[in-house]
């Protein structure tokens, strides 16, 4: 009998004011790289997106929800050029560690988790004008 | 206009002599008025001890007004102490935050590292995760147990504010009825003035008067039951006219009661 496979990532809970995303979400490793605390944030106006200065880089910022919380500091792969870092603000991370995998996703506490696809996030953040 | 003025005096010279005639009736005696001296004094007294109470009730409202203010000095003081407890669990509570975070980039590094060499690292980041979080439950619940300070705080506020007000009013009631009360000493102090000189007797010989006259009735008292026991022809006959003679002194003196 093999070993259940585990998969390495962060718990994110994403509260009402997310609307379709409300819940809890699994974010890979491969996406997330840390947490940091939460910073000045500059808001786009008309847009889900801001910009913060965080470690002296200014970084682009994907609201998910209006909640204040801690920032999750993520690369977002690409296939053409250097992956592309993003901070996500709006989750609140309830754990991280490596979880057993349920089928794209992962299961935590008994519940299946789906994967947090950030880069269709970020392609589909609403540009209101 | 002539007969008018007879009429006049006339009513009057009779209104006099009715007057007179009840004043001659009335049989007052220098006993009665050394009692109404007596009984003046007795109002002075009892004057000047309402004085001496109302002084008492005005020095106790007073510090009551003060013990009140120290209570609102208190009051004060304990919400600044609120405050600065609140303020003082705001960096605990960032702290917690802190240390969250670093839990949660341990885990997430230790989970990146894979088996074996990640596991440990997972483990204690886990466990400190798990720590941080009760702390910082416990840090909410603390806040939100002084923030229940505040109500209370104010509560006590009003009711002191009332208990202010009341002892306010007592004490100007109070002043009221000192100013009252020595207004009432002086109109005393004038009637017993005019008594004096109604009936023209001296307060030191009124009172010296009412202490004979008390004796005399204790004495007059003694001799007649003396009189009504003494046998006949006993060694008290000889003194049988002089007690007679004694007793119709007494009974004058004492009012002819």
């Amino acid at each position: 009998m093999t070993a259940p496979e585990l998969r390495p990532g962060l718990i994110l809970e994403l509260p009402n004011d997310a609307r379709a995303l409300a819940g809890r979400w699994f974010l890979t490793a491969d996406v997330a790289l840390r947490i940091v605390l939460a910073a000045e944030i500059t808001r786009v106006p008309f847009s889900e997106l801001g910009m913060a200065l965080i470690e002296g880089q200014v970084l682009p910022v994907l609201f998910l929800s209006g909640s204040a919380t801690e920032l999750v500091w993520c690369e977002l792969p690409s296939d053409a050029r250097e992956a592309e870092p993003v901070l996500v603000s709006g989750a609140r991370v309830l754990a991280s560690g490596r979880f057993p995998a349920a089928g794209a996703g992962v299961s935590y506490l008994g519940e299946a988790l789906a994967p947090l696809e950030l880069g269709v996030l970020m392609d589909a953040a609403p540009d209101d004008e | 206009m002539e007969r008018r003025r007879r009429l006049v005096n006339g009513v009057m010279d009779w209104v006099t002599e009715q007057a007179r005639a009840r004043r001659t009736e009335a049989r007052v005696t220098a006993l009665d008025e050394a009692r109404l001296l007596e009984q003046h004094e007795r109002v002075v007294e009892a004057s000047e001890r309402a004085s001496s109470l109302l002084g008492g009730a005005g020095a106790r409202a007073t510090q009551q007004r003060s013990a009140l203010d120290g209570l609102r000095d208190y009051l004060r003081r304990s919400g600044e102490r609120e405050k600065e407890l609140r303020q003082g669990a705001l960096p605990v509570k960032e702290a917690f935050e802190r240390l969250k975070i670093i839990a949660l980039n341990a885990g997430l590094a230790g989970a990146r590292l894979g088996e074996p060499a990640g596991t440990p690292l997972l483990l204690v980041a886990e466990e400190v995760r798990a720590l941080v979080e009760r702390g910082l439950e416990a840090t909410e619940a603390h806040a939100g147990r002084i923030s229940e300070l505040e109500p209370e705080r104010e509560a006590a506020r009003a009711e002191l504010d009332q208990a202010q007000q009341h002892a306010l009013t007592i004490a100007n009631e109070l002043l009221g009825a000192q100013s009252a009360q020595r207004q009432a000493a002086e109109e005393v102090a004038a009637l017993g003035k005019q008594i004096q000189r109604v009936t023209g007797t001296d307060p030191e010989l009124a009172r010296t008067l009412t202490e004979a006259a008390q004796h005399a009735e204790g004495l007059l008292a003694a001799l007649s039951q003396l009189s009504a026991r003494a046998p006949r022809g006993g060694v008290f006959e000889p003194l049988i006219p002089l007690v007679g003679e004694l007793r119709t002194a007494l009974r004058k003196l004492s009012g002819g009661s």
